[in-house]
Parts: structure tokens; sequence; C-alpha cells
């Protein structure tokens, strides 16, 4: 066995004087350049697959509206849409848009979430959209919050907020929400084959089925495949590129996904041959209602019930 | 969450427009307008795909969704999106165009929230229908027997995806700007979108003509380019489309569509004639002409209001552009109306004698 160096041997402790420098920061970070457009497209692609994650997750376990029969929750989910652009009092669209809160709670998804994904973004922002309309510019009436003075900027009455213009914005933010609330609840908790089986028994053609269940399975694979590639340049790049070359470079990912997907058509039907693909689409097994899920639409027509006479009674 | 907001108004509100901004009464026919459109869709491609057909839409499909998920670097580091949509049609022909990129949609819509619901059809037939077939043949007109990826074929390419996204904007803010004109509260309150054809209208045209655009028409190119050297073979052996047919209707027609364009841009004219044309009297005039209302004109007078009064389309304003703009839009519309009747009758008539 060799002895070791004792640790007051000069030789031992020694070291090359570049690796005891301290290192010097250089901003070399890909986003610092003109590479944002990467980041941001990975950002999304991962978004897709964190969503898939989530989706498996929640509609594995066996809960309230995990339970009930994916063609009773798809025409529950669009009555409840289409009710909600009936309505016009907000205070009627906000039961209604408290509705899938309890359903998602009785159904095991984190209401933090639920709220973060769904009303933190698009009705949100639709919210924010259909503020400048709000105004007494677009929308006359009574003052609400006023912005400014009478005479600001020739402004004869000056700038403010109205009721009904706010009402008009909040109007719009609550069925935005109602809408993608019944579309997460009814995604987080059924299997994406159990929504195109419903589908297919409400007739919806089985052509178009085959093509959807095919669409929603190669997604993930191209967008992999994209990923990889936007991952591989964003690594690589060390400073600044002109825009015109990531354009191109984007043009060149473009092309190139859409030959990889063409020659992966080929390759699946080839695959599906050796299955014993018939070239006529397959049809999925109907299954009855059950006792759930008649109490399920019995319950919503009455929550339905209740929120139609109380618009009539609020429009009154 | 900023870059968020900028990408929701500047491409999501515009282009997959959410539910609460449209009506049903817009929604629902926008839907009973687009099942025979994806059914005659599906029925051509059934005859002229090969047993290959569904796995090849299904790629296509998804394809065209992680297209839309593409930030295309603009200026000063800022990214719009595209849609991919004329490239799919020029590649595999607009009726592939119109499945793949409605499934791509109502993926979107269902699974992410993109896109509403109800408006679902709307943005089908914006970002399906029109962007796609219009680009498609825009740039058949215009490439018309030029080699694959010659300069004028580029430029085609380049003007049909260009023009399609603006007429799919176009349409889109149309759909906008009628809600506060048609469906509105007793207290005249909007009750969808607030936004009136005058603020609809030059708010997204200006930003499509300006940025979304462009960044269509150049990755359409872009990715042309890079197929043309790396995979000819795609040009040739597509499955759907006859890219390599000469467009034989255009031709046929152009004298026809050129005496269309002529007479849209001549109906402004009607702001120089003095009067009321004949027969147009309302029941004012009518009581100056004859001295007295007749009574079953005065009981139906004041029951329709026109959706466009005397031509007027709030575009921008009353002053002589904006009247302008409102007959050659109502212009636009009427033969669309009318051509697309006299389109169906006679493909029913032939239909019936096919029968026979």
């Amino acid at each position: 066995m060799t002895e070791l160096p004792a640790k007051n041997d000069v030789n031992f402790l020694e070291m090359p004087a570049w690796m005891l420098e301290q290192p010097v920061r250089v901003n070399v970070s890909p986003t610092a350049g003109k590479l944002h457009f990467l980041r941001k497209t990975m950002k999304q692609i991962s978004s897709v697959f964190e969503n898939e994650f989530f989706c498996e997750k929640y509609a594995a376990q066996s809960m309230f509206w995990q339970n009930i029969d994916a063609r009773v929750k798809i025409i529950v989910s669009l009555a409840f849409i289409i009710l909600a652009s009936l309505i016009s009092n907000p205070v009627i669209l906000v039961i209604l848009a408290s509705i899938p809160l309890f359903y998602a709670k009785l159904s095991g998804i984190p209401l933090k979430m639920h709220f973060r994904r769904i009303w933190l973004y698009i009705p949100l922002i639709s919210f924010l959209l259909a503020l400048p309309a709000a105004t007494n510019l677009v929308i006359h009436g009574s003052a609400l919050i006023r912005l400014a003075a009478p005479g600001f900027a020739g402004l004869k009455e000056g700038l403010y907020f109205t009721a009904p213009g706010f009402l008009a914005a909040l109007r719009i933010m609550l069925r935005a929400g109602i809408s993608i609330s019944y579309c997460f609840l009814l995604l987080l908790t059924t299997k994406w084959s159990q929504v195109t089986g419903a589908l297919h028994s409400i007739h919806v053609p089985a052509l178009f089925i085959s093509i959807l269940n095919m669409t929603y399975r190669y997604i993930f694979v191209l967008l992999l495949m994209a990923g990889n590639r936007m991952a591989a340049r964003y690594v690589r790049t060390v400073g600044n590129l002109r825009a015109k070359d990531n354009r191109s470079f984007l043009g060149q990912t473009t092309a190139h996904l859409f030959i990889r997907s063409q020659n992966y058509a080929d390759e699946v039907f080839d695959a599906m041959c050796c299955r014993g693909y018939s070239k006529e689409p397959g049809r999925a097994r109907t299954k009855h209602l059950q006792q759930t899920d008649i109490i399920f639409i019995v319950s919503s027509v009455l929550a339905a019930g209740i929120l139609i006479i109380g618009e009539s009674v609020l429009h009154v | 969450m900023d870059d968020d907001i900028y990408r929701f108004i500047l491409e999501d509100t515009i282009l997959h427009i959410p539910d609460g901004y449209l009506s049903l009464q817009t929604t629902i026919p926008a839907f009973a307008g687009m099942i025979p459109v994806w059914g005659t869709a599906l029925g051509r491609l059934k005859k002229t795909m090969s047993s290959k057909s569904v796995p090849t839409l299904a790629l296509c499909s998804a394809f065209s969704f992680v297209i839309m998920m593409f930030n295309v670097p603009v200026i000063g580091g800022s990214s719009a999106h595209a849609v991919g949509a004329v490239f799919i049609a020029i590649l595999m022909g607009p009726s592939a165009a119109v499945i793949s990129v409605s499934t791509a949609l109502l993926i979107q819509a269902l699974v992410f929230g993109d896109g509403g619901i109800m408006s679902f059809a709307v943005n089908c037939l914006n970002m399906a229908v029109v962007m796609p077939v219009a680009g498609y043949y825009i740039y058949r007109l215009f490439s018309s027997k030029s080699k694959t990826g010659s300069p004028r074929n580029l430029a085609a390419a380049f003007a049909g995806s260009y023009i399609g996204i603006n007429l799919a904007a176009f349409c889109a803010a149309v759909a906008f700007g009628l809600q506060p004109l048609l469906f509105t509260a007793s207290d005249g309150t909007p009750l969808f979108c607030p936004y009136p054809l005058s603020v609809s209208i030059p708010t997204m045209m200006f930003e499509h003509s300006l940025i979304a655009g462009p960044v269509e028409g150049l990755l359409t190119v872009l990715a042309l380019t890079y197929l043309v050297k790396f995979a000819p073979g795609l040009f040739d052996a597509h499955r759907f489309s006859v890219v390599s047919q000469p467009v034989t209707a255009a031709p046929k027609n152009r004298a026809f569509l050129i005496l269309v364009v002529i007479l849209v841009c001549l109906t402004p004219l009607g702001l120089f004639a003095a009067g009321t044309a004949w027969g147009e009297w309302d029941t004012s005039e009518m009581k100056s002409l004859l001295g007295f209302i007749p009574q079953g004109l005065a009981s139906v007078s004041g029951k329709w209001n026109a959706l466009f009064p005397d031509y007027s389309v709030p575009v921008s304003g009353a002053d002589p552009f904006g009247a302008a703009a409102g007959y050659v839009i109502a212009a636009v519309i009427g033969i669309v109306l009318i051509g697309g009747l006299i389109f169906l009758t006679s493909r029913l008539m032939t239909r019936k004698e096919e029968e026979k």
C-alpha cells in the first residue's frame, strides 16, 4: 500500500494558479441574447406535458366527477357553458362560476391549482382586454371609478369607468372562466379515451374520432422532437444571434417536423396494418348509465332551473 | 406574465376567440355552417386519399398543433405565434388543412382552454377554413405554373399566407364588431364583445398586417425553401392535393372575377347619387309622394332594422372614407350571400339531375 503524502507536504497541496483563481462571471446565458423565443416555446411545450401529467394523475382517482359517465359529463358541461351565454346577470354568473369549484373540491382537485390554472389567465386577461370598453368613451352610464377630471385631454366629461361598462367586462370574464372551468374539470377527471368514446356515442363520426385519438397521441411525439431541437439550439448558443437566423432556424424546424411527421405517418400505418387494422375506424363500446349518473343529471337540471329562475327574478 | 398578456392579446384573443365574446346567435349558426364544411372536407379526402389517410391526417393535425406553439422572433426580442394553416394547405391540400387545423383547434380548446368551446366553430371558420382555403387559392393564382421553390412560387406562398391570416383576422374582427351592434341589454349595454367594428377592425388589421401576417408568410417561405432543398419528393407525392396540376378554374373565371371586383369598387358611386332610388322610399318620403302612408307599410315599418342602414357600416365613422368602406363591405357581403345561394341552388339542382 502506497503511503499517502502528509498534509504539510507542499507537493500535495500545491494547486495550479489558474485553478485557484476566482471564476470571472461572464454573462453567457443564452437568455441574455435574443433566444427568448426558444425559452418561451420550451416553456409552453413543457406545460403540455405537465398538463398531461395532471390529467393522468387526477383522472385515475375514484372520486365525484371521476365516477360519472363521460357522456353525462360532456352534455352537462356543454349545457352549463350554453347557459352561461344566455345568462346576463353577473350575480347568477358568479353562482354558475362557483359550481365547478365545488365539483373540483369533491373530485380531489386542489382548489389553489384549479383557481390558478383557470381564473388567473384567460378570464383575467379577457377582463383586462375589455376594460378600455368599460370607460365612458365606449359604454356610457353612471361613473364608477373616475380616472381623469373633466376637461382632461379635451374630454368634456373626463375619463371614468362606468357601472354598465364594468359589468360588461365582468360578464365576459365570468363566461370565459365558466367555459374553461368545465373543460378543465372534464379533462382532469376523465381519461382521454373515455372523452373520445363519449364523443363517438353522441354521434361524432368515427373517422374523426380516430383522427382525434391519433392526433392526441402524436402531439406528444412531435412536441418532444421539437422540444429537443429547441433545447439543443438553446444550450449550444452563446451570445446573440441575429433575429433573421433565429427565424431561419424556426423555418427549418417547421420543415423538419413536417418531414418527420410524414415519415411517421407511413410507419404508423404499416404498424397498424401489422396489428390487423381493418381500414374501418373502431367503434367504442357503449355502457348503460348508472344510478349515480341519473342522480347527477337530476341535480344538474335542478341547479340549472334555479339559475334560470334566479336570472328571470333578478332581471325583473 | 407580461409575455403571456402580450401573447394573449396579440394572438390568442384575436384568433383563438374565448367564450364570452360572442353570442349564441353567432356561435350556433357558425356550428351549423361548419358541419357541412367538415363533412365536405372529409368526403373529399375519403375520395382522394389512400388508405393511409387516418395516420397522415392525424400526424398533420399534430404538426399543426405543434406549429401553433412556436414563438417566432419579431423585433426587439418579442415574438409572435404562427398558425401554419396555409403551409399545410400548400402541401396537403385545402381539405386536409381544414380537418388538420380543426382537430388541432379542438384539442387546444378542450385541453388547454385556448379558444372557447362555443366559439370553436367561429375559430375553425377563421383559422381552419378562411385562412387555408383563401391562402391556398391565392398561392395557386399567383404561382400559376411556376417551378416549386422558384422566387415567384415562394412569393406566392408568402402572399397566400399573409393574405390568408389577414382575412382570418378580418373575419374575427367582424364577428367581434357585430356583437355590440346586434346584442345589447335594454339600457344599450353590450352583452358580449363591447368593441364596435370601428374599433375591432382597425385594431386587429393593424396588428395582423404588420406583425402576424409577415411572420406567417416568412415562416411558410422558410419552411418551403427547406423542403424544396431537402425533401422535394413531398411536393410531388403529397396525398391529397394537386399542387402540380395547373389551376384550371382561375383563368376561366378570371374575367368574371375582375368584373365583380370592378363592380364592388364602383359601389361608393352611390354616395354621389342625389335623392332616393326609385322604390327605396321610407315612410316619410312615401307620405310626401302619395300624401298618405299605406296601411300595410305603416304596420310593418320599423319592424325590420337593416344590418347596415343606408349602407353605413360603422367602420370609421360617417366621413367619406367610412361611408365608401361601408358601401364596399355591404357589396362584398351581398355578393357573397347571393353568390353562395346561387352556388348552393346550382349544386342541389345538379345533384337532383344526377339522381334522375
